[in-house]
């Protein structure tokens, strides 16, 4: 090693010599080198003990649990936003019941304005129909009730 | 891929083990690094493609010990300059000294393998101890095949004269 690092034919050729077991081991340098070849293969046992392995895999699982601890932090930051949040909100906001009384108001409501809506339509046609040619139109009563009536009717049937 | 990390630390485990003892010369560092690549290679697992594990595995290992080895330096160097203590990290965990020959023997090898410069202590755990093939080798220490094979020959050489130096100066 204390040569030049450049690489010599020579030993290069020594080299394969030295590995090549068909080559004729008649040169002491190459038997010795072959000598110290085989000592060096046989040195030291190549096994894995039970101890180590046992280390190993407990290691690798240990790698394993930060991806599972984030899935588990997620679970549990999903877990407390439902409880947090929705629920309270589920809580506060009052679904919409109708009751009678409700209904009740509705109707005057409507009947109110059933009411000013055909005062207004007779004062408005008492006050033009002179100035205007009138036809005679026959207006109809307004459906809105009845309208509304069959939009409310399931509410009504939940709530008695 | 779970079975295929278990089947790679059983193929490559016991080898990793071995590069890391013959550099470090420490039993229960040796056990931390092959821990640490092998979990990396757990991290890893599914960039890379089946049959470039073994490959990245030694890349890995070695550079966790040369990683090691340059910590290790700089502690000694410190230990040196504020207490004057010299040399004792070199040897720390080293097993006792055996009585028969070829014990000995073994424990000097491995002495003087760890105290060999790279890539020449790389190149005869690769290639000599563990008979690894010089195109994988080449790749997995970014050499050509013919810069692998010319090294270590004069890795091998060095080793030795050193052991040889080593005998004489015990006879002597």
């Amino acid at each position: 090693m204390h040569r030049s690092p450049e690489l010599s034919r020579t030993e290069l050729d020594a080299e394969d010599r030295v590995t090549a077991p068909e080559w004729p081991s008649d040169d002491p340098q190459l038997a010795a080198d072959r000598a110290l070849r085989h000592e060096l293969h046989g040195l030291d046992e190549s096994t894995l003990p039970t101890n180590l392995r046992t280390r190993i895999m407990k290691a690798a699982r240990r790698r394993q649990q930060p991806g599972w601890w984030m899935g588990l932090a997620a679970a549990v930051f999903v877990g407390l936003a439902v409880a947090l949040f929705i629920e309270p909100l589920d809580q506060s906001g009052d679904s919409p019941r109708v009751t009678e009384s409700d209904l009740q108001e509705l109707h005057l409501a409507l009947a109110s304005l059933e009411l000013g809506a055909r005062r207004a339509g007779s004062a408005t046609s008492s006050q033009l129909g002179q100035s205007v040619i009138t036809t005679q139109i026959n207006l109809q009563e307004v459906p809105y009730a009845q309208h509304f009536k069959r939009w409310i009717q399931p509410y009504l049937s939940t709530t008695h | 891929m779970k079975q295929r990390f278990e089947r790679l630390v059983d193929e490559h485990g016991g080898r990793l083990l071995q590069i890391a003892c013959l550099m470090l010369r420490s039993r229960a560092e040796a056990e931390d690094v092959v821990q640490d690549c092998m979990v990396k290679l757990w991290r890893h697992l599914s960039e890379l493609k089946p049959g470039a594990e073994s490959g990245w595995l030694v890349t890995c290992t070695r550079n966790a010990c040369l990683d090691q080895l340059r910590n290790r330096n700089r502690r000694r160097g410190f230990l040196q300059l504020v207490t004057g203590e010299t040399d004792r990290l070199s040897h720390v965990d080293n097993p006792p000294q055996h009585e028969m020959e070829t014990a000995e023997r073994a424990q000097r090898l491995r002495t003087a393998i760890a105290e060999m410069p790279e890539p020449g202590r790389s190149l005869l755990i690769l290639r000599d101890i563990q008979q690894i093939d010089v195109a994988t080798v080449a790749n997995t220490l970014s050499l050509t095949e013919n810069q692998v094979k010319v090294y270590t020959f004069r890795a091998r050489r060095t080793l030795r004269r050193r052991l040889e130096e080593e005998t004489h100066a015990q006879v002597a």
